[in-house]
């Protein structure tokens, strides 16, 4: 155990490198979280919307979107973020580094979190949304006080399942130049065969995933009044 | 306060067009309890959403307070739906919200101020007899609990017309009372106008002082309850006031009567019956109190050929006979089982 401590407290990566990637992949997975809730939850609301037995059917749309959401999703998220390095160059300006790491990630996230809002949004019973229009409620009202209000705890879980598979997703960036703790387990920890670094960096992730969902299990469940 | 007039209602199908209400006349006067009764199927649904106006008619005018719906625009109709409260089978309220928070819904969809709706959200739960559980979630409710608060959000914004789509069908025998009490006590301190719309006929005979029957998408009877039930084999008669099981060896002629006991006493018409002599037997019978008076129904195993003159004397007694099969007696009009809002 002492020649653990020791290496880990000595080994020049860990303490010079390490606290830096942490932050870096913070970011990235934070930043992208942001961009996906932005884009995610209207585009989830707006797939249910248009579906045959939403609020505002609209057949074209709803074939359309289902058409691009499925696509983006059936790509493995290394090939898409590849694919995107054009798009990310023209966004961005570069391809590496976290900031240009958060566009294939939120372009590879948002379709899943869209069909995970649509489905908790489609499990709120429509008795809910017949009563409020029969109350005089506009679509508006509807989805805003019915729909995503009634979704919330679900919407939440959701959130917290997206956030966990974007630190996953941010691990694989980092082995095409997006840095943070991917970059570093692969780079030193894998390439230079150093074991501590490689577990070190793991153990990181592992201690981040489980915060998102305590935190995010904690506040589905203060939401929860069913 | 409600009128309705040649009103259809046609659903495109897969299998051609499905008339759902097909020429509904109607009219309900203010303050009056009307049930609208009928099987599975039989457009009492349609025609809760078309007054509403989730449901716009193919044909015909809805017309509640003066306010015709048909052909008013989206915003209109929600201007208009404030005027309406509804109370749902399922209750549907917002679990997320509180007891309060949920009263306080459709007065925050009509703008109303935050202290107004405070005060008023007050004034609805004393009125249901829950003013101590505005802070609790309806989770934590009882389904009866929960139907009451369903009514106080359906008159919070003192809507002249009360609709009930189903009201007690998901409640037990003591709650339905209680619910219907409840309906009954509000319609006579507040004069509002109710729709029932029911399968059940003890809910009719409870708290409706006006019944109309919809076969088909068609009004089959309509009128008071107590005209309906004293029309000797209507089906609403037969289904309101339902009489025991015929004995498996009963005839298959038989004459049945209906009466109000106030019109004839039901010692005379035994007496009527009495007279009748040892060959016309009683095979069922029942007394029921009902829109305020007691109600008999009578069934008697006439004789081969000899119904008519049964027919003519207990007439001479006041009374209005008819001559039915066995078949018909029982008739179960209101069909059974639960219905959805759809």
């Amino acid at each position: 155990m002492d020649g653990f401590w020791s290496e880990l407290t000595s080994n020049r990566v860990i303490t010079q490198m390490l606290p830096e990637a942490t932050v870096e992949t913070l970011q990235m997975v934070g930043l992208s979280a942001l961009v996906t809730l932005v884009v995610g939850l209207p585009l989830g609301l707006l797939l249910r919307s248009v579906a045959p037995d939403g609020l505002t059917p609209n057949r074209t749309t709803s074939a359309v979107l289902g058409v691009v959401v499925n696509v983006l999703r059936a790509l493995p998220f290394i090939i898409l973020a590849v694919a995107l390095i054009p798009l990310t160059r023209a966004l961005v300006g570069t391809s590496l580094g976290w900031e240009a790491a958060v566009v294939p990630l939120s372009i590879g996230t948002i379709p899943f979190f869209a069909r995970l809002v649509e489905t908790a949004v489609r499990d709120v019973a429509p008795g809910k949304v017949e009563a409020a229009r029969v109350m005089g409620s506009s679509t508006a009202k509807v989805v805003s006080q019915v729909l995503v209000r009634e979704a919330l705890p679900s919407i939440v879980s959701a959130f917290t399942v997206t956030v966990i598979s974007l630190i996953g997703f941010s691990a694989m960036v980092g082995a095409i130049g997006a840095g943070g703790l991917g970059f570093l387990a692969i780079s030193y920890g894998y390439q230079r065969f150093d074991a501590t670094v490689l577990y070190t960096s793991v153990v990181v992730i592992v201690v981040l995933v489980t915060l998102v969902q305590v935190v995010g299990d904690a506040v589905a469940r203060r939401l929860d009044h069913r | 306060m409600i009128e309705l007039s040649a009103l259809r209602k046609v659903y495109p199908s897969a299998d051609g067009p499905v008339v759902a209400l097909d020429g509904i006349d109607l009219s309900v006067g203010r303050g009056v309890v009307h049930g609208i009764v009928g099987r599975s199927g039989a457009g009492k649904s349609t025609l809760i959403r078309c007054l509403t106006g989730l449901e716009q008619p193919t044909s015909g005018t809805v017309t509640v307070d003066g306010v015709t719906l048909t052909g008013l625009s989206e915003k209109q109709l929600r201007t208009a739906r404030r005027n309406m409260g509804m109370v749902f089978q399922h209750v549907n309220l917002l679990d997320s919200r509180t007891v309060a928070a949920n009263v306080a819904y459709p007065l925050e969809v009509a703008g109303v101020p935050r202290d107004r709706r405070r005060a008023r959200v007050a004034e609805l739960l004393d009125l249901v007899g829950l003013g101590h559980r505005g802070s609790a979630y309806p989770a934590q409710l009882s389904g009866g609990q929960k139907q009451r608060i369903g009514i106080a959000r359906a008159l919070a914004t003192e809507p002249a017309v009360l609709l009930c789509d189903e009201p007690t069908s998901a409640l037990d025998g003591e709650t339905t009372r209680q619910i219907l009490g409840l309906v009954r006590d509000l319609r006579d301190r507040l004069g509002i106008t109710v729709v029932v719309i029911t399968h059940e006929p003890s809910v009719v005979r409870e708290v409706c002082d006006e019944v109309t029957l919809l076969e088909h998408g068609r009004v089959v009877q309509s009128g008071p309850l107590t005209d309906v039930v004293t029309a000797t084999g209507s089906p609403l008669s037969r289904a309101l006031v339902p009489v025991p099981d015929l004995p498996p060896d009963a005839g298959r002629h038989l004459v049945e009567v209906t009466y109000a006991t106030d019109d004839v006493a039901t010692r005379d018409a035994f007496a009527a019956v009495a007279s009748l002599g040892d060959d016309v037997e009683v095979v069922s019978a029942t007394v029921e109190p009902l829109a305020g008076r007691r109600v008999g129904r009578l069934l008697l195993d006439a004789p081969r050929g000899g119904t008519d003159d049964v027919v003519a004397r207990l007439r001479t007694a006041g009374m209005d006979p008819v001559v039915t099969g066995r078949d018909g007696v029982g008739a179960d009009v209101v069909g059974t089982g639960t219905e959805g809002v759809a």
